[in-house]
């Protein structure tokens, strides 16, 4: 099978990372921060050294603010519903996942959308401080759209929020692993890290980083701490890691930033980038396709393509080439709002996403299947 | 030397302790409490033997909360 889905989940684990996981199955088989044997405590000094190299991977000063969560949404969920309060106001931009809009309207924040420009970052920072009302407590936006691919100029919304006195909390799903994440340098307080995507750890392995406190938890139960006060504690990591920690989920983790690190992050997002260009510049070549942004600039747009064949659903493209055996994702991709802003709501769109295992070959695989008059007349007979 | 128990308030907090404590050329390890009153976060200590003194600053200054510091012989 050719797998072009990663910006759901990474297609496939390198070896280093099956390894760690086996390892921590293997050999730390205990239950971190609770029991207190010789087991239990290698365990924890292992999780330490993984939360030190993840904050040392997203510039994050100290490892204890690295929080292991279920996934992204979890991370996501814990930063809107601890931080934020009634009379609050946030800003989040037009290309946010659901994970971001459905608890805003659950917690009925009122916020505003900043649009972005798909060319012109100067225009997207600007749309950002003018939606700044004096409670505007928090800036949450995605690093990179799920969608469409388009890079966010977080580095320059940061420095806003830095002289606005404002929360700033990024949604890396799809930018960790491919694209340089500084959180100093970036002025970030909260980061939101789905490590099975870039980071290449086993799916259900999210990640909270936090340079800010968090006054309420989502969850709460066994922290290994205080136990005789039913009062749950706020301290980060262990008041927001309540129950048993996924040992070899976290092994995961620290193995692939290791294999992120040792590839090295320019390289991965250069190549990955080439491949989807040549995948763009061959659609945009053939009248029959449709597509939704400009060029995938380098520094400007991750690896992520949304296209679709003219007058055709984009679930059924995405399930003819599925009977191909090539994995895309068609639909809304649960996030409608960058699907309005790509006039795309109604049929959706196919997501080609890539990662570091997919090569040319496999580009000129899909590019003759899609292309080819036995696909096209299936998917009209169908 | 004496031997020092510093109890933290987390576990993720003794382990970093005793990194920061080991980098400085202090023989330190976490431990678990073999007796916990209620005060005393999550039950695990730092043990460490050497300049008190200089072992609280350390970690006071690494931001890591001291809860108490138990003696031991």
């Amino acid at each position: 099978m050719i797998y072009f889905d990663n910006a759901a989940t990474t297609g496939k684990k390198p070896e280093t990372v099956i390894k760690a996981v086996v390892n921590a199955l293997k050999n730390n088989c205990a239950n971190p921060g609770r029991s207190g044997h010789k087991l239990s405590v290698k365990t924890v000094d292992e999780i330490y050294k993984i939360r030190e190299k993840t904050a040392n991977f997203f510039g994050l000063e100290n490892a204890e603010k690295v929080i292991f969560t279920h996934n992204c949404t979890t991370s996501i969920n814990m930063v809107l519903k601890g931080v934020l309060k009634r009379g609050d106001h946030i800003i989040v931009s037009s290309l946010e996942h659901n994970a971001v809009m459905r608890p805003l309207e659950k917690m009925k924040i009122p916020y505003s959308i900043a649009d972005v420009s798909l060319t012109d970052d100067n225009i997207t920072a600007e749309n950002f401080k003018r939606a700044i009302k004096p409670n505007t407590r928090m800036i949450f936006c995605t690093a990179a759209s799920n969608v469409c691919g388009k890079i966010l100029p977080i580095e320059k919304i940061g420095e806003i929020c830095k002289e606005k006195g404002i929360l700033f909390a990024v949604d890396a799903a799809q930018g960790a692993g491919v694209l340089p994440i500084n959180m100093q340098k970036m002025n970030i307080d909260y980061l939101c890290v789905a490590a099975h995507k870039g980071l290449y750890a086993p799916m259900s392995s999210g990640i909270l980083l936090c340079r800010k406190d968090i006054e309420n938890t989502i969850l709460e139960g066994g922290t290994g701490t205080g136990s005789l006060d039913f009062k749950h504690p706020n301290i980060i990591p262990e008041g927001f890691e309540s129950g048993t920690l996924s040992v070899p989920n976290i092994f995961g983790i620290g193995a692939g930033i290791d294999y992120v690190n040792q590839k090295g992050i320019e390289k991965i997002y250069k190549s990955e980038l080439n491949l989807i260009k040549n995948i763009y510049f061959s659609l945009r070549n053939n009248p029959i396709f449709e597509l939704y942004t400009p060029e995938p600039l380098y520094q400007s747009y991750v690896p992520v393509l949304p296209f679709n064949l003219k007058g055709v659903s984009s679930e059924k493209t995405a399930a003819m080439l599925d009977e191909y055996n090539i994995a895309v994702r068609g639909g809304l991709h649960c996030a409608p709002s960058a699907h309005k802003v790509l006039k795309t709501t109604e049929k959706g769109a196919v997501r080609v996403s890539v990662a570091t295992f997919n090569n040319e070959n496999e580009v000129g695989i899909f590019l003759n299947t899609i292309k080819s008059e036995k696909f096209i007349k299936n998917l009209i007979k169908n | 030397m004496k031997k020092y128990l510093i109890v933290t308030g987390t576990v993720t907090y003794a382990v970093k302790g005793k990194v920061i404590l080991n980098r400085k050329g202090f023989k330190a390890k976490v431990e678990k409490l073999t007796e916990i009153k209620a005060n005393q976060g999550c039950g695990y200590a730092i043990a460490v033997t050497g300049d008190i003194e200089k072992i609280k600053e350390l970690l006071i200054t690494s931001g890591v909360k001291i809860i108490e510091i138990i003696e031991t012989k």
